[in-house]
């Protein structure tokens, strides 16, 4: 316990405090700048991605080295700080592409960008957790918010009914993980990684009681991951919430809890490797089937969102079930190449409209490589990437998980993998056959602003040109990798 | 010693039993109280134990305002519970398989687990302030060793707020406010209307 | 120099075949044509060089390069590689210059021209490569170019049947090529020719297993690479496809068909010289299927009507002539011959080409006369056929003579057998030449000819070219087979127990002068059965019926292999195709699976009811069955 507060160590903290405070500042300046038109609305999100581009830069100028803090329950580090950079940035970019179809849908309230602005500050306390508890708050935090937000289009009975779905789920989740915990504090006498790294080498390493409460941790963060079986509430949330929420489900939350669970599986349970790589190897192999099969009979964008993002969770499941250093680099690779692909594809999905109603049929997109070649061109080459099919940037991170696999040994689970993906690459084909061959009389129209015509371009340009710097990508990577474990 | 143990017996054997009730009554209201005498069952083990403030809390949180809350909803909302109870019947085996087996697997996980054994650092955690009260104890530690999970819990209730605010807050026409500018700045010719009305016809509107 | 000489053709194909805009209707045709004929004169140079005794490799760049393999992109040079540039590039801008006539009316012509370089340029790929594999790219590129070519009016169904058999003949010989390729790979572990022939007599004694049977070596690597030259030769059995290939346009006719790419396979051969000096078997098999190519095709040309055909006919028995050159160790006389075959048959190509331009036909029997009206052409085609049929002192007399007396003085069975057959050949040659010319140009018929004209000058120059060559390129290459004069310098190896040339030189004069005999005789024969008495011909097709029927019908060589190997490989694909392909493969591979898929994913999408409960359920499910495995695992199931 450190009694005297260090004042340049106290500095890493200042993200976080600083978005606390802009979120106080910004909950009091919405109640009184009030009223619901679009002027206001564009007002709102400015403030609060004034806010987050603060964050952001205070985060990437905070000291970069390994520190820990405030009585061990926050941990600084750069996997922490980069995946804080990452959380925060494409926190951004949703907000700035989640304008058009706020005002279409007319959610014109400034607890939108609020509770947005909430949710990334939990996932910056999960990041940066170095104890089960302060990592529970963080999701709670987290969550929560985005539990509001999934029911935010109060007048649809989908929305309110994905709100409650998962809010019970999550709950049920956070129950598990709680359980497990104490479990773990009763073996261990404390929930700090870095003692637990220290304690858990010398226990039995086949107690049970350790086995289930890692299986029990695992299960929630699972959850949180959507991979399956505790992925259930993931299609369902996805088609019910406002599309730019589920934007915002599929990419931001997932950084967060693959940094999570890295930190999880490589700290605290780095030394009990044994109990848990055949669980996640399970949990991903179940994932990415479940990914590539579910998606197979979808008619709506959004469940088929949803399952590309169980199986793609699944691959970086798979590729840390290894658990070494290579399985690790892989992993983070997988996730920005992901989060980069979904945000792009969701820059379309999001802009999808025909007379101001918002659309999400797949057969909705029919013929647009006639109509709107840019975004047809575009949403191939993210889909292409998703399917891992070279040379995009998908196949990139797919290759790096193959290789760390099978350098590991695990020659099984990178067949199961290649299957997996073999198969899933079928529903995303299936999309872009339907926007380049199929006819339709009736015509979509994306409504883009310039923000998010831009992040689309500037995705897809990234996605294909990926080849070309992704040795500087890797290098990083590896870079970042080293201050775990 | 004799006499804990005789009365931790009694309390936990009635909040399993009330636990139990609370699933398989009949009528929701009923349900509630079962529910309630868990709450109390559940504080007096804690009081048990030495923990007080956790009893109270219990007492407080759980009975003053959450069970309470409970039995306004189920007598104020007219929930049909008999067919929500519906496909109970028919999960209700698979369910008890289910539970049974995830039973099981923890006791004999804690039954098989050598306390005794483990590493020296258990006690080291538990809290070492053991000549002062439990409440003190705890207020000890949580404004200075966790007052990051403080501020953090804080956050947290602020969101529930915003968010009960969000969800159930609806800007609805038929509710009429007050608004001064408004008022200050209707003119006469605004809201009178003079009109001569003819004997015997009446106004048309 | 000689980079220059093998991609001058190669740039005028690229201009010519994607800038026909930018190069107008003139350009692409006299564009190639320029270009080649600077390639000609570069090549003139680097022959004259070779013969005096220089030999390089000039190495361009790395082409494959792993951990045992290693090929490049070199171009030798050497008398046998100089002698070839020369004739294929001088045969080849001839052409050119007399195709700007011929295809003067054609709309491809820009096309055309473009294949007509490209083959150009494959062919001095070919005879100027180190290694073999380089040679491969250049017998295939020649290949291409023969199909594209036989193919050219493609509109035309025979021309695309002629141009798909041609090709799929050609794929058989290449087959053998490619097998005596990695043969030679796996005995010597390397693909270069300096490397290869330098250690070949080290392999004579040395075995190789197949199928547990030993067999020497270079045996089956000479047999290997025989059967590539069989298919590019046309030779016996592989030889059907180069009467049909007659579809192409005349040029082509000459230039792929009857003077460059048809050689390719004698070329290998004596390339491989050093190789095949150290074989008994593969160069027996050469002897006797190019001695019974010799007088198997000229047996047929007897009888055929089609001008061109009797002429593909012709040059199919002339490369009999030498393949059993070869075979006798008389590689140098083969060489001799195919030079000036490639001048007289070109001369003779373009004769006809010149007779079916002007009348637009091509059966002989509906011709004659027509020397009063081709005088041009008239003595053009004598000249030809006096040297085809060997009559001194025009080419082939030398050639020819040469490979008879080399037949003679081996002193084998088999050289023996095939000098008999070289003397009937002869005979026949004779007849079936004078059968043409007789037919064609002297015979009175009642046809009225008004109107035909002599062909353009670009049409005649080249005919006159080719036509010194046919009577000069005789004598002056002599020295090809002197063996006094070390004319090969190294390029040709021939040990000494097959010395058959110097033995060429004690035969006995009766044995020198019987060609030139025969050959007379066969003239006078054809002169008394088409000019003296006319109706002898269909009295001798009637007595004669069966001897007839057989050679018209080219020894139903196309109707045995369409039944016997076309009929059952066709109903084998179809088999294949409809129970193996439709019902197995696609039942239980691709149709199979994504059904499956379907199917498993239309039941996965059920278990996603919507309701909540079986939400939870499933992640308590998930949750005991992970913890169970654990227990599974901690009381030693697993």
């Amino acid at each position: 316990m450190e009694t005297s507060i260090n004042f340049s160590k106290f500095l890493v903290i200042l993200p976080e405090i600083f978005l606390t405070l802009w979120i106080l500042f910004f909950i009091i300046f919405g109640v009184f700048a009030g009223g619901g038109n679009l002027a206001k609305q564009r007002m709102f999100t400015l403030v609060a991605i004034l806010g987050l581009v603060v964050t952001f830069i205070l985060i990437f100028t905070s000291d970069w080295r390994a520190a820990r803090l405030l009585s061990d329950l926050f941990v600084q580090d750069r996997l922490a700080v980069f995946m804080k950079l990452l959380v925060t940035f494409t926190g951004i970019c949703i907000l700035l592409i989640s304008e058009k179809y706020r005002s279409f849908e007319k959610l014109f309230i400034y607890e939108y960008p609020l509770l947005i602005l909430f949710s990334v500050l939990g996932m910056l306390i999960m990041i940066s957790s170095n104890d089960f508890i302060s990592l529970y708050m963080g999701v709670e935090l987290q969550s929560l918010s985005l539990y509001v937000l999934a029911s935010m289009k109060k007048d649809s009975n989908k929305s309110s009914e994905a709100g409650l779905k998962y809010f019970i789920l999550g709950t049920l989740a956070s129950g598990f993980f709680l359980f497990g915990v104490s479990m773990l504090f009763g073996i261990a006498g404390t929930t700090t990684y870095t003692e637990l790294s220290v304690i858990l080498v010398n226990i039995d390493n086949y107690s049970p009681l350790l086995a289930l409460a890692v299986v029990m941790i695992i299960s929630s963060i699972a959850f949180k991951l959507s991979a399956a079986p505790f992925h259930m509430w993931t299609p369902d949330v996805y088609e019910g919430c406002p599309t730019t929420v589920t934007a915002f489900i599929a990419v931001v939350p997932k950084i967060a809890a693959v940094a999570v669970i890295i930190r999880i599986l490589y700290i605290p349970f780095g030394n009990i490797y044994d109990i848990w790589y055949q669980i996640l190897a399970m949990v991903a192999i179940i994932s990415i089937f479940v990914g590539a099969f579910g998606a197979i009979v979808q008619e709506n964008i959004k469940r088929l969102m949803a399952y590309s993002t169980i199986g793609s969770i699944g691959f970086v499941l798979l590729a840390l079930s290894s658990g070494s250093q290579q399985a690790l680099e892989s992993s983070l690779i997988y996730i920005v190449i992901y989060s980069l692909s979904v945000l792009g594809c969701f820059v379309i999905i999001v802009s999808m409209e025909k007379d101001n109603v918002a659309l999400e049929k797949i057969t909705d997109l029919s013929g647009i490589s006639r109509t709107d070649p840019f975004s047809a061109i575009c949403f191939s080459i993210l889909l292409l990437s998703l399917a891992g099919l070279p040379p995009f940037a998908g196949f990139v991170g797919k290759f790096y998980i193959f290789r760390s696999l099978i350098s590991e040994g695990f020659v099984e689970l990178a067949v199961l993998g290649i299957i997996g993906s073999v198969i899933s690459a079928y529903y995303y084909l299936r999309i872009v056959k339907i926007m380049y061959l199929d006819e339709t009389e009736e015509q979509i129209i994306f409504g883009y602003n310039f923000s998010s015509k831009l992040i689309l371009g500037i995705s897809s340009i990234l996605v294909i040109s990926f080849l070309l710097y992704a040795k500087s990508v890797v290098s990083f990577i590896e870079y970042i990798s080293y201050s775990v474990s | 010693m004799t006499v804990l143990s005789l009365f931790f017996y009694l309390f936990a054997s009635v909040s399993l039993t009330s636990s139990v009730l609370v699933v398989v009554s009949r009528n929701p209201v009923h349900s509630v109280l079962f529910l309630i005498l868990t709450f109390f069952n559940c504080a007096a083990l804690f009081v048990l134990m030495g923990a007080e403030f956790l009893a109270m809390l219990l007492l407080v949180v759980y009975i003053g305002a959450i069970a309470v809350l409970f039995l306004f909803v189920v007598m104020m909302l007219n929930i049909d519970f008999a067919t929500l109870r519906k496909g109970m019947s028919k999960n209700a085996p698979i369910g008890v398989l289910v539970g049974l087996v995830l039973f099981i697997e923890i006791v004999v996980s804690i039954l098989g687990m050598n306390f005794e054994e483990l590493p020296n650092s258990f006690s080291e955690a538990q809290i070492t302030y053991n000549e002062i009260e439990n409440t003190r104890a705890l207020g000890m530690v949580l404004y200075t060793q966790y007052a990051y999970l403080f501020q953090c819990a804080g956050l947290i209730l602020l969101v529930a707020m915003i968010g009960a605010i969000v969800l159930t807050h609806r800007k609805r026409d038929t509710v009429r406010r007050q608004s001064v500018i408004k008022q200050v700045l209707r003119s006469r010719d605004q809201s009178i209307d003079i009109k001569k009305v003819e004997i015997g016809k009446g106004t048309s509107k | 120099m000689l980079s220059m000489a093998v991609f001058l053709p190669l740039i005028g194909s690229i201009l010519s075949g994607l800038f026909p805009k930018f190069l107008g209707k003139k350009g692409v045709v006299w564009v190639p044509s320029i270009l080649c004929v600077f390639s000609f004169i570069i090549s003139t140079f680097l022959f004259h060089d070779a013969i005096s005794g220089e030999s390089y490799e000039f190495h361009i760049f790395n082409w494959i390069q792993s951990s045992s393999i290693n090929i490049s992109w070199s171009l030798k040079l050497d008398v046998l590689s100089g002698i070839m540039l020369f004739i294929v590039s001088l045969v080849s801008s001839i052409i050119h210059i007399y195709s700007i006539g011929y295809m003067s009316h054609d709309p491809g012509q820009a096309r055309f021209f473009s294949y007509l370089s490209l083959f150009t340029f494959s062919m001095l790929i070919l005879v100027s490569s180190s290694n073999f594999v380089q040679l491969f790219l250049g017998w295939e590129g020649v290949g291409l170019c023969s199909y594209l070519l036989i193919g050219f009016w493609y509109k035309k169904n025979e021309a695309n049947n002629a141009a798909i058999k041609a090709f799929i003949v050609n794929r058989i010989g290449d087959l053998g090529l490619i097998l005596g390729i990695c043969a030679i790979y796996k005995t010597f572990g390397s693909l270069v020719y300096s490397e290869v022939f330098f250690r070949a007599y080290s392999f004579a004694p040395v075995d190789i297993l197949i199928l547990g049977q030993p067999i020497p070596v270079l045996e089956l690597i000479g047999f290997m690479l025989f059967i590539g030259a069989m298919g590019k030769s046309a030779q016996l059995g592989l030889h059907t496809w180069l009467a049909d290939a007659m579809e192409g346009p005349t040029p082509v006719s000459a230039l792929i068909h009857a003077a460059t790419m048809v050689t390719a396979g004698v070329f290998l051969v004596v390339r491989c010289s050093p190789i095949y000096e150290y074989t008994t078997y593969a160069l027996g098999f050469i002897t006797i299927i190019g001695a019974l190519t010799a007088i198997f095709a000229a047996s047929i040309a007897i009888t055929q009507n089609d001008i061109k055909k009797i002429i593909a006919y012709s040059t199919c028995s002339q490369l009999g002539y030498m393949f059993f050159a070869c075979g006798v160790s008389a590689y140098s006389a083969g060489i001799f011959h195919l030079m000036t075959h490639a001048f007289f048959k070109a001369l003779l190509f373009l004769g006809a080409g010149s007779v079916i331009h002007a009348l637009s036909e091509q059966n002989i029997k509906n011709m004659g006369g027509l020397s009063k009206h081709l005088p041009f052409t008239c003595i053009a085609m004598w000249i030809g056929c006096l040297a085809l049929a060997g009559i001194p002192p025009f080419a082939g007399f030398f050639s020819k003579d040469i490979i008879l007396e080399a037949a003679w003085s081996s002193h084998t069975l088999l050289g023996s057998i095939s000098f008999y057959l070289g003397i009937v050949t002869a005979f026949l040659t004779a007849f079936y030449s004078w059968r043409i010319i007789f037919l064609v140009f002297h015979v009175s018929t009642k046809n009225n000819y008004e109107g035909v004209r002599e062909s353009p000058m670009t049409m005649l120059v080249p005919i006159g070219l080719l036509s010194f060559g046919a009577i000069f390129s005789g004598w002056l290459g002599l020295d090809l087979v002197d063996t006094t004069k070390d004319f090969w310098v190294d390029s040709i190896t021939v040990i000494a127990r097959h010395g058959t040339l110097q033995y060429t030189h004690h035969v006995p004069l009766l044995i020198k002068l019987l060609p030139t005999i025969i050959a007379v005789s066969g003239i006078a024969l054809a002169w008394i059965i088409y000019v003296k008495f006319p109706k002898l011909a269909t009295i001798f097709s009637i007595k004669l019926r069966l001897l007839y029927v057989i050679s018209y019908n080219k020894y139903w060589f196309d109707e045995i292999y369409e039944k016997y190997i076309c009929d059952p490989i066709k109903s084998l694909g179809k088999f294949l195709w409809e129970k193996g392909d439709i019902q197995i493969i696609d039942k239980f591979g691709p149709d199979g699976i994504s059904n499956f898929c379907i199917n498993f994913a239309s039941r996965l999408r059920k278990l996603q009811s919507g309701y909540v409960y079986h939400y939870a359920f499933s992640m308590f499910f998930g949750l005991i069955i992970f913890i169970s495995w654990h227990f599974l695992v901690f009381l030693g199931v697993y």
